[in-house]
């Protein structure tokens, strides 16, 4: 077949369409796709905040962490779950820190060791003192203190 | 034969098996090839096998937090060759561990990545980022404590990394915690996306394969012989394939996959090991703590992945001989004597603590000894059934035995505890018959231990530390004569020898 100049044109045209409409296909769908894939970057669940209540003050002794389990209403996915959480609690006087017991290195749960009077990490050797901070190995940060007040003599937390 | 002569030859000119057949199967390759190439059909051989009973493991998978577990459970009891399909699905993928580095030494040591098979190789550095992304998401799947623990802090990792590391992780888990989204999304990830991705890289890894061919080993190099793919190394590779086949299909049935207790969100003292293959990462992030974590972490991982993926531009002399590659004979053999070495520290766990075995495991096993173990072997029974029939079968008056009659609710359940577990005890027998007599005693009823019980007696988890034996044995039997006032029930009923073995227990807990 002989190519006129109108139907080289023509093949322009064509292949620009072709490449124009692969693209455009390619960018919608996978615009679509990936967008919904990172969905969670972008788009943060809110975390429920609800108070709990740890106990009187008067049932921890002073200055020694005490684990305090409560049951936590959380937002998992799609369903709210009561998920029992753990909390240490150091009581000093009327006052008390509670400490979330996540190793601030890779988020196992630590033990109080009334033994060496230290928290321990079983993960990778972590060891925090009894005011959370990090004594030995390997976690960057104290444990984090949970947001606590004292009413009436009773303890309540609002974690997150 | 000549009846169906005629269907062959429609059949043959409408598809053209004919030329598939020929080009797969009659391709020209070096006569010297030996059994070291039977390694790539072997890697393709057990994927396809991890493609099997994937499909029919997610035929009883559900994947939530609510349900994963109980359908494992549901899978390996009820399901016809259940366990069995587990178990060759979890072993098979460290089978493929193994055979895939055993092929890419063979590719390397002969020199087989070398111009003009560099992208060959390449998308076999994608291939086995990929099968590493199976073993890391399907490690979730079964909900477990392991598989729990062992995703936070492999995520963790993931988060540790600069920049981008918060996003992925995010990306990871679906949310801020590994929770519903997080599984959700990793079985996606390992039954859907990861699948899709593999099989688009196979086929480019075997079109390369085709387009250059296979190369002889370095000695042969110049040797111009060739043979046909088929009969005679295909007789190989189906040969090493019955071999492996076998051997999975046994150690499978010998040795079922682990499942142990449902995932605790409260279970401090679960020590999160990875696989074995991931051990040796696990390993090097002990070698930098602190703000240098993220070196063992990210950076030597990523730079060990770089170096692979641009090692045919690095040994880039056509010699293939490793002889005449000294240095990177010596790196290459340095490479493997790490990974080898840190996966050996990584598995002796030295510098943690060993997992500890729940109050309920600890007596389950005194009980399973005592009362169970006359008629049944612990090796036999593989996969524990569940709790509630447990219980039933404990209380049943039709079971012949006098011993089963008088298995209390307890008893059954702490029995069960056990054998869905069966964690390593560091108990003596004495020590293990208190764990027994706490639990059938209803010490529980009071006393916490190990955050076990209630509350209303003093919490017990550290009481090594603070009583002697003496002073246990005493209280126990008569508690006013230690603590006046004590509310507590004199346990006089208890012979000396159970006094003791309940305070040899009790002295564990310091």
């Amino acid at each position: 077949m002989v190519e006129n100049n109108n139907s080289k044109t023509r093949r322009d045209i064509t292949q620009f369409l072709f490449w124009v409409f692969s693209a455009f296909i390619a960018s919608l769908l996978s615009g679509i796709t990936l967008g919904g894939m990172l969905s969670p970057i972008f788009r943060r669940q809110k975390a429920l905040s609800q108070q709990a209540e740890l106990g009187g003050l008067d049932q921890f002794p002073d200055n020694v962490p005490v684990s305090k389990d409560v049951e936590i209403l959380q937002q998992d996915g799609w369903s709210q779950v009561k998920q029992q959480k753990r909390f240490y609690v150091v009581k000093s006087g009327s006052s008390a820190v509670v400490f979330s017991p996540v190793c601030t290195h890779l988020g196992c749960q630590v033990e109080w060791d009334s033994k060496d009077q230290k928290f321990h990490c079983p993960c990778h050797g972590g060891l925090y003192s009894a005011a959370g901070q990090v004594v030995a190995g390997p976690p960057p940060r104290p444990l984090e203190r949970i947001p606590a007040e004292v009413r009436e003599n009773k303890i309540y937390i609002r974690p997150v | 034969m000549s009846m169906l002569r005629p269907i062959k030859d429609w059949f043959v000119s409408r598809t053209g098996v004919d030329q598939f057949w020929n080009h797969w199967m009659r391709e020209e390759i070096p006569a010297r090839v030996n059994w070291f190439y039977t390694l790539g059909s072997l890697a393709l051989f057990l994927f396809s096998i991890q493609l099997l009973t994937g499909i029919v493991l997610s035929f009883y998978y559900a994947p939530t937090p609510q349900a994963a577990y109980a359908s494992i459970q549901y899978l390996q009891r009820q399901v016809l060759f259940g366990s069995w399909t587990r178990a060759i699905h979890h072993w098979g993928a460290s089978f493929m561990v193994v055979i895939v580095f055993l092929h890419m030494t063979r590719v390397f040591v002969y020199g087989s990545f070398k111009k003009p098979r560099e992208v060959t190789w390449m998308t076999g550095i994608v291939l086995l980022l990929l099968m590493l992304g199976f073993g890391f998401t399907g490690y979730l799947l079964p909900w477990d404590q392991k598989a729990y623990w062992g995703t936070v802090v492999g995520t963790n990792i993931a988060g540790l990394a600069p920049g981008l590391g918060k996003y992925v992780k995010l990306f990871l888990l679906g949310g801020e915690q590994v929770g519903a989204l997080t599984l959700s999304r990793f079985y996606a990830i390992h039954v859907i996306l990861l699948p899709g991705l593999i099989l688009t890289f196979i086929a480019i890894h075997l079109t390369l394969m085709r387009r250059h061919g296979i190369t002889a080993p370095p000695r042969y190099q110049s040797n111009p012989e060739r043979k046909e793919f088929y009969p005679y190394h295909a007789a190989r590779d189906a040969t090493m394939m019955v071999l492996i086949l076998i051997a999975l299909l046994a150690l499978a049935w010998w040795r079922p996959a682990p499942l142990e207790a449902p995932a605790d969100l409260n279970a401090s003292g679960a020590e999160p090991k990875p696989e074995w293959y991931f051990l040796a990462l696990y390993q090097s992030l002990k070698y930098f703590p602190g703000s240098l974590e993220i070196v063992g972490a990210v950076v030597i991982p990523t730079l060990v992945v770089l170096l692979l993926l641009v090692l045919p531009f690095l040994d880039r002399r056509e010699e293939r001989r490793l002889s005449a590659r000294k240095p990177f004979a010596v790196a290459g053999s340095f490479f493997v004597l790490a990974l080898a070495m840190l996966t050996f520290l990584g598995g002796r766990g030295g510098g943690m603590s060993a997992p500890q075995a729940g109050l309920l495991e600890m007596s389950g096993a005194y009980f399973f000894q005592e009362k169970c173990a006359s008629c049944h072997a612990l090796s036999k029974l593989e996969n524990a059934p569940d709790d509630t029939w447990i219980v039933q079968h404990a209380k049943d008056k039709n079971v012949t035995l006098a011993a089963s009659q008088k298995l209390s609710l307890r008893v059954g359940y702490s029995a069960a505890a056990y054998l869905r577990s069966r964690p390593p005890l560091a108990l003596n027998p004495s020590e293990l018959k208190g764990a027994g007599l706490f639990i059938v005693n209803a010490c529980v009823g009071c006393h916490q231990l190990q955050g076990v019980g209630a509350i209303t007696g003093p919490n017990l988890s550290h009481i090594g530390s603070k009583r002697d034996k003496a002073w246990l044995i005493e209280h126990t039997k008569d508690p006013e004569s230690k603590v006046p006032g004590s509310k507590m029930p004199a346990f006089a009923y208890l012979s000396d020898q159970d006094l003791t073995a309940l305070s040899d227990f009790l002295l564990r807990f310091k």
